[in-house]
């Protein structure tokens, strides 16, 4: 066995789980069970979201490397088809190449299209809209906020914008559609709609991961986390804020 | 009630297909996320307080997620996290910083304190329904490089 390949390898697992949004818990144990399979010892993994160190020792020689994670997303299918390759590795290790190269298949795998997230999206602000209240005719619409919200998502994602500004633009849009809706007749319940078409970009998940990762001991993870849902909240509301009170003072009342 | 467990469960349809599930795990999610919003509702109506309907919900979340993943054999995640979507926050944390963004910081920091409160607890419902699914389904396996859990 190479061990630099094995470096390569346990670092490429713990990054395809990292930016698909992965725990830490789970990507520091994928690592140590990948070098763990391949006969290493002190195989140990240091992981944050924004990045990892991970080192093991070989015939007398320490290997280490270091990632630094940039954009992550939430792909729930890669982490699964990571985590059966770990397994599949611990019961019977397989040549390191082929381990690789089923990674590398696993980091092209292609979910639903982007015109079926932005129809899910319509979907998932609709039925929030009904959670929160809402009127039948008020999630009819709030489908169509919900899938340009989802397309307005996509773009930014593509030219890589700063997560702040995609998020703030994104707010922006959803709430001018929503007034506009609201000024037409066609939405009644304003407040359902714009909060059932903001879950799409609400970071209730992600502080709730950071309560998770602090419980769990990753002190570091959880804080990390939380300053980034904190600043997603700054820029939803400032996004929705701005708009509304513009509205306000050149529409009059709503 | 019906209108709020029903449209949870077909908003989960949809946040699992959003998250990449796998297309034969996306109904057994929504079914996760209509449990979780049924005993939210059933507790609330049953008159106990927001947060421990909120910790229930969770509690019966993960242990449904945790059956769920050895029975389909895949990860915890898979469920779990779509499922609890409709439960968590978002709108909390919402009104906390549009509360701060209109500068009434009374009401921010009402929703601020429920908002965290709310994620805290439910992380303690996935928490305990983790470790004890590890205590039952690994009784022996000495754990290497497990966390301070």
């Amino acid at each position: 066995m190479i061990p630099e390949q094995l470096l390569k390898l346990s670092s490429r697992a713990g990054k395809l789980l990292l930016e698909n949004g992965a725990e830490i818990q789970r990507t520091e144990d994928t690592i140590c069970r990948l070098c763990e399979a391949y006969g290493v010892e002190e195989a140990s993994a240091f992981v944050i979201p924004t990045g990892m160190f991970l080192s093991f020792s070989y015939n007398g020689n320490t290997y280490s490397k270091i990632m630094r994670i940039r954009s992550s997303s939430l792909n729930l299918e890669r982490i699964n088809l990571v985590n059966e390759l770990s397994r599949r590795c611990e019961r019977q290790a397989p040549p390191i190449e082929e381990a690789l190269a089923e990674l590398e298949r696993i980091a092209e795998v292609q979910g639903y299209s982007r015109r079926t997230l932005r129809f899910a999206g319509g979907m998932i602000a609709a039925f929030f809209t009904l959670y929160f209240g809402g009127g039948l005719s008020d999630a009819f619409f709030t489908f169509f906020i919900g899938c340009l919200t989802q397309y307005s998502v996509q773009s930014f994602e593509l030219r890589q914008v700063n997560f702040i500004v995609k998020i703030t633009c994104t707010s922006v849009l959803l709430t001018f559609l929503a007034l506009i809706l609201q000024r037409l007749q066609l939405i009644h319940h304003l407040d359902s709609a714009i909060i059932g078409s903001l879950m799409l970009l609400v970071p209730g998940l992600a502080i709730t991961n950071a309560v998770r990762d602090s419980i769990g001991g990753d002190l570091l993870a959880g804080i990390i986390r939380a300053i980034e849902a904190c600043l997603i909240a700054v820029a939803i509301a400032l996004g929705a804020g701005v708009t509304m009170s513009i509205w306000l003072t050149l529409m009059g009342g709503a | 009630m019906m209108v709020k467990i029903i449209s949870a469960l077909f908003a989960t349809i949809f946040i699992a297909i959003l998250f990449q599930v796998r297309r034969e795990h996306v109904l057994l999610t929504a079914l996760g996320g209509g449990l979780g919003s049924l005993i939210n509702e059933l507790a609330m109506a049953l008159g106990l307080s927001s947060f421990f309907a909120v910790f229930l919900a969770s509690i019966a979340i993960a242990a449904y997620s945790e059956i769920m993943a050895r029975v389909r054999k895949t990860t915890v995640t898979t469920f779990l996290i779509s499922a609890l979507f409709p439960l968590v926050p978002g709108a909390g944390m919402y009104y906390t910083m549009l509360g701060i963004v209109n500068n009434e910081l009374d009401q921010a920091l009402t929703m601020g304190v429920t908002t965290l409160s709310t994620a805290a607890l439910m992380a303690l419902g996935i928490l305990f329904v983790s470790t004890l699914a590890r205590l039952l389904f690994r009784p022996h396996t000495p754990q290497k490089h497990s966390g301070s859990l």
